[in-house]
């Protein structure tokens, strides 16, 4: 495990929360060049060093603020919905286009194995360079995506397969085209239309979860998010603009909006939280993928168990208990 | 000013020159028909009722006013200035003092010429105005009065300006008219309260759920903590969230009613609201009943985070159910509806009805704008667009959603 924290796998791209780590991380991988070229022995150097790094690292990573847990799940490192698709599933195959406008690379579905199981994947791609970013539109997608999205839960109904999806979206892309083919309509149809198919859904927030464009993909019977990922009602950037009236307020909002697995797990917004490994799943994506792996089978392995009449039930009686608020005396 | 009884149902103001009123209603005079001015609410509130009114609008309804004054000596068409000279001989004739009889007759000479044409009648005020005005500042002048639009001596709430045509327009007339601008058919914001007013038989509507009191869960603070928003909030509107729901008669037929209400929080959807709705949607379902909701919203509350996102999906969720037990959702847009509200319930309606040029959107038109880093075309995310676009299915003037909903209502065979 410490040989592989040593490597960097950041890409280049530096957190500044990180520069310390990053700093260490680059020491050690001098003294072990060092080492190769000379031959001198300096294992207990190294050693104390990767404690250090190891030390440092559970110190950041342990109180890591909501801020900074969205810096994380945006590092362009982490792995991204097309890397789960690597490391969890098998066999995929891909479905395209939703057969009314056209096809939205932003959201990805097909089937796939998992583990034992036949599934339904519908994931949001955010993509890995910059051609493929603007391909995917940076993982915001448009009505034909969700619509997409749709039409193939429907496929799985019919064929009785468990959906999963991976969210991981700042939010459903804000633009002409995309309000003229209604936006909003899609995402509402979808929500409708998820909180009662006859077949189990899992939703895992891999990444970012921004508000309708995450929900719209996952309404579900299991949601669960990794520990650094975010999922509010907005971008803390757009409430920041909104409610401090500027963009700079970012982090404080950020902090206002509880937008943590921690806090979204307290709230009962979510089912579970799945661990990342030390130092976030950019560090150890195959290490994070296994867990991921692991808790899509469990839980459709759970689910399984459940007739489908009760499940949709149990998962409208789900939905329905989430809010806060209180019921005041007639009197008063 | 004094308030005299002419008959059982009339009285009349009676102005001194030296009246603070004077130079306000010496204002209404040129503009409007005199004889709100002359004979304040009394008699036009008592007999208005949406019946009343509903069939060829406010106008039709004042005309049956001014005609049973003046004992039906003028036609419908003549109700403006004329009416005033004969309420004002009315009242002359009626004065048993000799002074105030003196006083009504200091009226005329501004009220006269403006029979004649509403430009006459602006000079005869100008030149008033300018008169009155030499004593204290020579360079206010009429126009630029009316240009600045803001008059101090005006009591608050009489008069409004229109914010589309910029047109100066009587309260009460916008009242009476359903808050339609009479100038330009600008369908004005109104509160939940005045909606549920407007649909629902008069006295037909019984608000549930009243006790339903948002609770700060996330500790929110922007500028200013949530608690104390709610709780100004909660005082300027006199509910406890931004919704007003509850059972009704809309031209006899039993609906649930759910309105909401933007002067709360810009009416944005948090626990309670989500709640209110889901249940709404529920006892629709159970006694199958149409439900009606008029949403107006800035989209879900921020401020409860994750929580308001979540109630998206339990209302849509709850219109599954009510979609599966084959009920009725007419779900009318007005303006503003956008983010989490339209993307989740008022998108639902089996019938989506808009008023005319309301915003319907996802995102913000400002959002649009700067993400795609150009200028919106003109009427984009309003409701004729939407309607060409095939996301609406009516465009309904206000006046008429009474009946249009009736009429869905009645073919759905609820």
């Amino acid at each position: 495990m410490t040989a592989n924290t040593t490597t960097s796998p950041t890409n280049g791209f530096e957190l500044d929360f990180e520069r310390p780590l990053i700093q260490l991380e680059r020491q050690i991988a001098e003294l072990e060049s060092h080492a190769g070229q000379t031959g001198l022995n300096i294992n207990t150097e190294l050693r104390k060093l990767r404690q250090s790094h190891t030390s440092m690292l559970k110190k950041i990573y342990g109180q890591l603020g909501a801020w900074n847990t969205i810096k994380v799940a945006r590092h362009p490192a982490r792995p991204q919905s097309a890397d789960y698709l690597r490391m969890c599933f098998a066999d995929f195959c891909e479905l395209h286009g939703d057969r009314r406008y056209g096809d939205d690379a932003a959201i990805l579905t097909g089937f796939a194995r998992v583990g034992p199981y036949k599934c339904l994947l519908v994931a949001h791609a955010k993509g890995k360079d910059v051609k493929e970013r603007i391909r995917c539109n940076f993982g915001m997608p448009h009505p034909e995506g969700y619509r997409k999205a749709l039409l193939k839960m429907k496929l799985a109904e019919k064929y009785g397969l468990p959906i999963v999806t991976l969210v991981d979206t700042p939010g459903a892309y804000p633009g002409v085209g995309a309000e003229e083919r209604g936006q909003a309509q899609a995402i509402a149809q979808n929500l409708m239309e998820m909180s009662r198919l006859k077949t189990q859904i899992l939703t895992i927030v891999i990444g970012e979860g921004g508000s309708g464009g995450a929900l719209g993909i996952g309404v579900g019977d299991r949601m669960a998010m990794l520990q650094y990922a975010w999922y509010s009602v907005i971008s803390p950037e757009g409430c920041s603009s909104i409610l401090w009236k500027t963009g700079a307020s970012a982090d404080k909002a950020a902090e206002a909006l509880k937008l943590t697995a921690k806090d979204n797990f307290k709230h009962g917004v979510i089912d579970g939280i799945i661990e990342e490994p030390l130092g976030g799943a950019h560090r150890h994506p195959e290490l994070m993928a296994d867990r991921v792996q692991k808790w899509i089978v469990q839980n459709i392995r759970e689910l399984k168990r459940f007739k489908v009449d009760n499940l949709v039930n149990r998962r409208y009686e789900k939905i329905r208990k989430i809010g806060k608020f209180v019921e005041e005396q007639a009197s008063a | 000013m004094k308030v005299r009884k002419v008959s059982k149902q009339f009285s009349v103001f009676m102005l001194k020159k030296s009246d603070v009123f004077f130079r306000v209603f010496s204002f209404f005079l040129w503009r409007f028909s005199l004889f709100e001015a002359l004979c304040g609410q009394k008699c036009l509130s008592n007999p208005m009722k949406w019946d009343n009114f509903r069939c060829d609008g406010p106008r039709y309804f004042r005309g049956v006013l001014l005609g049973a004054t003046s004992g039906g000596l003028t036609k419908w068409g003549l109700c403006g200035y004329n009416h005033f000279l004969l309420t004002w001989l009315l009242l002359n004739c009626l004065s048993p003092n000799p002074q105030e009889d003196s006083l009504a007759k200091q009226t005329p000479p501004e009220a006269r010429p403006k029979k004649s044409s509403k430009a006459a009648s602006k000079k005869s005020s100008n030149a008033k105005k300018s008169s009155r005005s030499s004593k204290a500042e020579k360079t206010r002048t009429w126009e630029q009065v009316v240009e600045t639009g803001k008059r101090t001596d005006i009591p608050e709430g009489v008069w409004m300006r229109c914010p589309v045509c910029a047109a100066m327009v009587y309260q009460k007339n916008i009242e009476q008219n359903l808050h339609v601008c009479t100038e330009c058919e600008h369908h004005l914001r109104i509160n939940a309260d005045q909606r549920a007013e407007q649909l629902c038989d008069p006295d037909s509507f019984e608000p549930l759920w009243e006790n339903l009191a948002p609770v700060d869960s996330l500790n929110f603070s922007d500028l200013k903590p949530y608690k104390d928003s709610l709780a100004s909030d909660r005082k300027k509107t006199g509910h406890a969230d931004a919704l007003v729901c509850g059972k009704g008669f809309i031209k006899g037929r039993g609906v649930v009613l759910a309105c909401m209400d933007f002067r709360f929080r810009g009416a944005s959807m948090g626990s309670v609201v989500g709640e209110k709705i889901t249940r709404s949607i529920e006892l629709a379902t159970e006694l199958d009943l149409p439900l009606i909701v008029v949403s107006c919203s800035g989209g879900a509350r921020m401020q409860e985070g994750s929580l308001s996102l979540m109630q998206m999906a339990k209302t849509s969720a709850a219109l599954s159910r009510l979609d599966d037990a084959g009920g009725l959702f007419i779900s009318v847009l007005v303006d503003p509806t956008t983010g989490g509200v339209t993307a989740s319930f008022a998108m639902l309606g089996d019938v989506i009805i808009a008023e005319p040029k309301a915003l319907i959107g996802f995102a913000g038109p400002r959002v649009i704008a700067n993400t795609v880093r150009e200028e919106l075309p003109d009427g984009f995310q309003r409701s004729e667009h939407l309607l060409e676009k095939g996301f609406v299915d009516r465009v309904v003037h206000r006046k008429d959603l009474r009946s249009e909903i009736s009429r869905v209502i009645d073919y759905a065979g609820k």
